[in-house]
């Protein structure tokens, strides 16, 4: 980031002003219209049962002002359904463990395809490219079936391991891309300097590769939270280890009739991978790639 | 040294593997305490089901009274994913122990595959339940071995008309008792320039059901409960005339100008949640609606007190009651439970579900969830169990049903999937808009898996 | 993320000589006791967190907390303790061992968890709808001649055309203008972009019901914003998800509208990476921000665009669930994926969906073969 802030600084400020204002009235147009549907929702989420199926979202803004319009309602029966709490928890003690496993493999394999010379390293990379197109969905009952001749069923490591192994395909493909293109003489003077392929995994690539490792973190944690079905059928079917997208999707009962709660539920779930994308997104800076090889 | 490492590696690999076998929550446990016959104390299984929302807890009261009352531990485990689960739990050899089904069609499914345990072997006295819950329910569970594998538990109820009591006392409108009299009334209403109906078929990736409901109320009154049976085990074929007839039928009245809200090409357009809506303005903008009893959960608030619902008329005299139900299905033997389930279908146990209080005539009160009342499975269920007119009413006139045998489930719930819960669905999609009845029902014949 | 060393670590890294192998002396006897004694305190802490975790009548925070530990914890002792085992080897062989240690396990787990699915899949696809008899070819027969897969099958193939190259478009645009903001705005605009993302899918059919909704004339207000906009400006309300072909499109735009988050963030990276000295140096020779686009930062990142659309294309290629709910496949909008988890889970046609996903597998070579191609030709370069 400081580079690019010497980068700007080498034009005036009133040419940056005037280079800046179409940029800014673009961006901000997709980002509004892209915005639009979600706050729709957002909107949704605070009205009433009735007025959400009377009237337009829309429909609030001529007197915003007036309180029949708006209620809290939705969210409070959202964050008093029975077990919310412990199917918060469980979404974390789910998740977590089901973004770093994938990604510590991934890093690991994308190394070792990238770096590492050993016979049938292209057929075995060419043939994980192709996993990822087998459909979860296939994959559930096999899986099921060894789980339950294992007593796994109803294990936090059933789960993280389902997540992590249908999440790796993408997670090498986008760590090996990434490493691969990193200058090959980084990696060689440190091999003559006699650090073996753990070290330099370990003090050299990885920490070049953060800013993947970010972003590949990001998704795969909203896969994992947002995900219901491998949690649903891994997890067992007990209230005691319910996910949050469990509980919620429950909410609105079987033919729809509280479907009012669901934007509710929606932002209530929301939170935290927002809050997670906020953190990580520090870690997608300029520089940290160029300046270290320079270095 | 070299040793040492060996075994530090050997000390990870155990931990890896005790951590994969400690986990988190513990595994279904379904251990049978049955002492001897009668004897329920202790007994402790998982009851899977699709109720969610403040049906499934509902469920959750319901199970909660028992496990106070005899000393078991059930818990009920509800989802909205409920029929894909149980398949997948059941395939990959982890089913529940004791599930209800609203799908009776697919036991049989199950039990051929050799997965669920028969109610003859858990001790049931076949004889009694079919005087309880009819012969046409029961024999819903009865697969290629002739042993029966559905409990019956409890029933929903299809065959209603809703409407705008206001309107109907201030115009003087009848209710009207006969088809043709149902038509009449629309053209009086149509007269005096109302709209008489509301329609929906929109349902996401199920649109087109409420269109199957009136075909099959009007079937199973034109050609009776014999002919519904042999249609929907599909010994006589789609494209029979009888089906036929009935699709003409239902399009005098809802091809007729004028008669549907919004246009019948739209219908399948219309959200089932959103069809009833328009009779609450002012003034109604439609006076009739046909929807099952569950429909009060789309009403806005107080809408019971304004919309109010009369039984489908008889065509060429014969009545009929047309429904669906959720029917116990059991894949653990065990003595225990079987002790338990023969308490949950008794007229005493039904009467719990029944409703919030259970009325004036539990013994054990009611499953403590306001706003939810279940409809009995068994003819003895009385009707003191609930707690609002509307219930009451609908359930003396399903446990006469049951009592005569005339109640009948919804055909395409009974239909092969990709002819219930597919072409048929998209069929009445079609027909709305205009496709004809013919080419219709010979493309849902056609998809007719073999 | 907190197991990252800093950025000052890895300057001294070439050259220190502590950085792990098998180096005898007092310092590493050391590092073996303390090794053992840790793990010896984890098998402890194992047998003791075994009951609790088992225990359903404890606190569950601290269940949890203790489940994460070990997750988190466990995966990064056991690849260290996989090296250090390998290590011990000797030389010449722990060379040849080790990649064993970096691509094994992901090898182990994918063979249990996607290819031995994908071989039973495979199977399955030609034994009938209860994978009891074998059938031969009969299933893929039925897909090849019933109309309704041969729709999905000319609908999924426009899908992965255009979805995936208008999102990579979008995301690659926007990451490239919201580069030139000042921080604190790119920030705020990527967050917008990227909450789509963050929404469950059920929220995001929710969003879009309130955008497609239909009701005709003369039934009630509009509660969707498409149709509320067309019937002020004096239309008659249109059912959109039933106009062919165009609801495929007004379909495809809330896929699009879900991953161009996920295009933006991978490019706006990529894009970030490119060296910013040869960027001024483009800069100082006169070229234009367009000229600067084309000749420098676009061939930098492409290999990451080729990697962001080839996921694009995969996600695509077998995405359902916005079909499967909104439109069921009905109206010409069926997708093959959507037809898969139809016959799979919903007629209980196990052969005819396997079938399905056979065929889902076999198309997606070309993109496999491409790729493997590029990073060969990477490889041969660097």
């Amino acid at each position: 980031m400081t580079t690019a802030t010497i980068a700007g600084a080498k034009k005036t400020g009133l040419a940056r002003i005037v280079e800046r204002w179409p940029v800014k009235t673009a961006v901000w147009l997709i980002a509004i219209l892209w915005t639009i549907p979600s706050f729709g929702l957002l909107v949704t989420s605070f009205r009433p049962r009735d007025d959400i199926r009377g009237s337009g979202w829309w429909t609030v803004f001529p007197d915003v002002w007036d309180k029949a319009h708006w209620t809290l309602s939705n969210y409070q029966t959202v964050l008093s359904t029975g077990g919310f709490a412990n199917a918060f928890l469980n979404s974390l003690a789910v998740t977590i463990p089901a973004v770093v496993i994938p990604i510590t493999i991934a890093a690991f394999a994308a190394y070792g395809f990238a770096w590492m010379d050993f016979p049938g390293r292209h057929v075995l990379f060419a043939l994980v490219v192709g996993l990822m197109v087998v459909p979860l969905q296939m994959a559930l009952i096999p899986i099921l079936r060894l789980y339950t001749r294992f007593d796994l069923v109803g294990s936090f490591p059933a789960v993280w391991l389902a997540h992590a192994g249908f999440g790796l395909p993408l997670a090498v493909y986008l760590l090996r891309n990434y490493m691969g293109s990193l200058p090959s003489s980084v990696i060689e003077s440190a091999q003559i300097d006699g650090a073996d392929h753990f070290t330099i995994f370990w003090r050299l690539i990885l920490p070049l590769s953060v800013p993947v490792l970010a972003s590949f973190a990001i998704f795969q944690f909203l896969w994992v939270w947002n995900d219901f079905l491998v949690a649903l059928v891994f997890l067992g079917l007990e209230p005691r280890s319910q996910v949050l997208t469990v509980a919620l999707a429950n909410l609105a009962g079987n033919r729809g009739e509280a479907e009012h709660l669901l934007p509710a539920a929606a932002f209530v779930s929301m939170v935290l991978p927002m809050v997670v994308f906020l953190s990580l997104q520090r870690y997608f800076v300029r520089g940290l790639t160029a300046g270290s090889v320079k270095g | 040294m070299t040793r040492l490492r060996w075994l530090i590696l050997v000390a990870v690999f155990a931990m890896v593997a005790a951590a994969c076998s400690t986990g988190g929550a513990t595994t279904t446990t379904a251990e049978g305490g049955g002492e001897g016959a009668g004897g329920v104390e202790g007994v402790e299984f998982t009851l899977f089901g699709a109720p969610t929302g403040a049906e499934g807890d509902a469920m959750s009261g319901f199970v909660n009274v028992y496990n106070k009352e005899k000393g078991t531990n059930i818990q009920y485990v509800g989802s909205d994913d409920f029929e894909n689960q149980l398949r997948i739990r059941v395939e990959g050899g982890d089913p529940p122990a004791v599930a209800f089904t609203p799908q009776p069609g697919s036991i049989c499914g199950f039990a051929d595959d050799g997965k669920l345990v028969s109610l003859e072997d858990l001790g049931f006295d076949i004889a009694k339940l079919e005087a309880d819950s009819g012969k046409f329910w029961m024999d819903l569970g009865k697969c290629a071995d002739g042993k029966h594998y559905g409990l019956p538990w409890f029933p929903n109820y299809k065959s209603l008309i809703w409407y705008v009591e206001p309107t109907f006392e201030k115009e003087g409108y009848q209710i009207p008792e006969t088809w043709d009299e149902l038509l009449a009334l629309g053209d009086q209403m149509l007269a005096d320039g109302y709209t008489p109906w509301c329609f929906g078929f929109e349902s996401g990736n199920a649109t087109g059901w409420p269109g199957t409901d009136w075909i099959e109320d009007i079937y199973v009154r034109e050609a009776g409960a014999d002919m519904y049976g042999k249609w929907f085990r599909h010994e006589i074929p789609f494209n029979d005339p009888s089906v036929a007839k009935a699709f003409d039928t239902f399009g005098e009245l809802f091809f007729r100008d004028g008669f549907v809200l919004g246009g019948p090409e739209n219908v399948s357009a219309i959200s089932f949640k959103d069809a009833p809506l328009p009779m609450f303005d002012e003034p109604p903008k439609c006076l009739m609606h046909k929807q099952g009893s569950f429909v009060t959960n789309f009403f806005p608030e107080g809408g019971e007190d304004i919309v109010k619902f009369f039984p489908f008329p008889t065509i060429d005299g014969n009545g009929g009651a047309m429904g669906g139900g959720d029917t116990i299905i059991v894949f653990k033997d065990d003595p225990g439970i079987a002790q338990v389930l023969q308490d949950w279908v008794s007229a005493d146990w039904e009467c719990v579900l029944a409703s919030p209080s259970g009325g004036t005539a539990s013994k054990y009160g009611g499953h403590g969830v306001a706003g939810v009342e279940r409809l009995p499975g068994n003819k003895d269920v009385p009707v003191d169990c609930y707690e609002t007119d509307t219930n009451k009413t609908l359930a003396k006139v399903i446990t006469d049903a049951l009592a005569s045998n005339s109640f009948v489930f919804d055909g395409s719930d009974l239909m092969p999937p990709e002819v219930g819960q597919g072409t048929f669905w998209t069929g009445m999609v079609d027909w709305s808009k205009g496709k004809a009845t013919k080419d219709v029902i010979d493309a849902i014949e056609a998809s007719w898996p073999s | 993320m907190g197991t990252t060393p800093s950025l000052a670590d890895h300057d001294t890294t070439g050259t220190s000589s502590d950085g792990g192998g098998p180096n005898g002396g007092r310092l590493g006897a050391l590092r073996t006791v303390a090794a053992v004694a840790a793990i010896a305190a984890i098998i402890v802490v194992l047998a003791v967190s075994a009951s609790y975790l088992r225990d359903e009548n404890a606190n569950r925070l601290l269940q949890v907390l203790l489940a994460i530990a070990l997750g988190v914890v466990g995966v990064w002792a056991f690849y260290w303790a996989m090296d250090r085992g390998v290590s011990a080897l000797p030389e010449a062989l722990s060379e040849r061992v080790r990649p064993i240690v970096f691509v094994g396990p992901a090898a182990v787990i994918l063979g249990v968890y996607l290819v031995y699915p994908a071989i039973n899949t495979i199977i399955i696809s030609f034994m009938d709808r209860q994978s009891e008899n074998f059938v031969g070819v009969d299933n893929y027969i039925d897909v090849f001649t019933k109309s309704d897969t041969l729709t999905s099958i000319r609908n999924s193939i426009l899908w992965v055309i255009i979805v995936p190259v208008i999102t990579v478009a979008i995301g690659l645009a926007f990451a490239t203008l919201v580069d030139k903001l000042s921080k604190r705005s790119e920030a705020s605009a990527k967050s917008l972009i990227f909450l789509p993302m963050a929404i469950s899918f059920v929220g995001a059919s929710v969003v879009w019901g309130f955008v497609y909704s239909f009701r005709p004339a003369g039934f009630g207000n509009q509660i969707g914003i498409l149709n509320a906009i067309w019937t002020a400006l004096g239309n008659d309300p249109i059912n959109w998800l039933s106009v062919q072909p165009w609801n495929n499109a007004f379909l495809m735009v809330i896929v699009i509208w879900a991953q161009v988050g996920f295009a933006m963030v991978i490019l706006s990276s990529a894009i970030k990476a490119v060296p910013s000295e040869i960027v001024e140096a483009a800069r100082i020779d006169g070229a234009s921000e367009i000229q600067l686009f084309w000749k420098v930062v676009f061939p930098s990142v492409l290999s990451t665009v080729v990697v962001v659309w080839t996921t694009l294309v995969i996600t695509v290629w077998k995405l359902f669930d916005i079909v499967y709910v909104m439109t069921g496949g009905r109206d010409g909008t069926s997708v093959i994926a959507e037809r898969m988890v139809t016959e799979f889970f919903k007629n209980f046609n196990f052969g005819a969906g396997a079938a399905l996903a056979v065929i889902l597998f076999v198309a997606v070579t070309p993109v496999m073969v491409i790729n493997v191609r590029r990073f060969q030709a990477e490889e041969a370069i660097r």
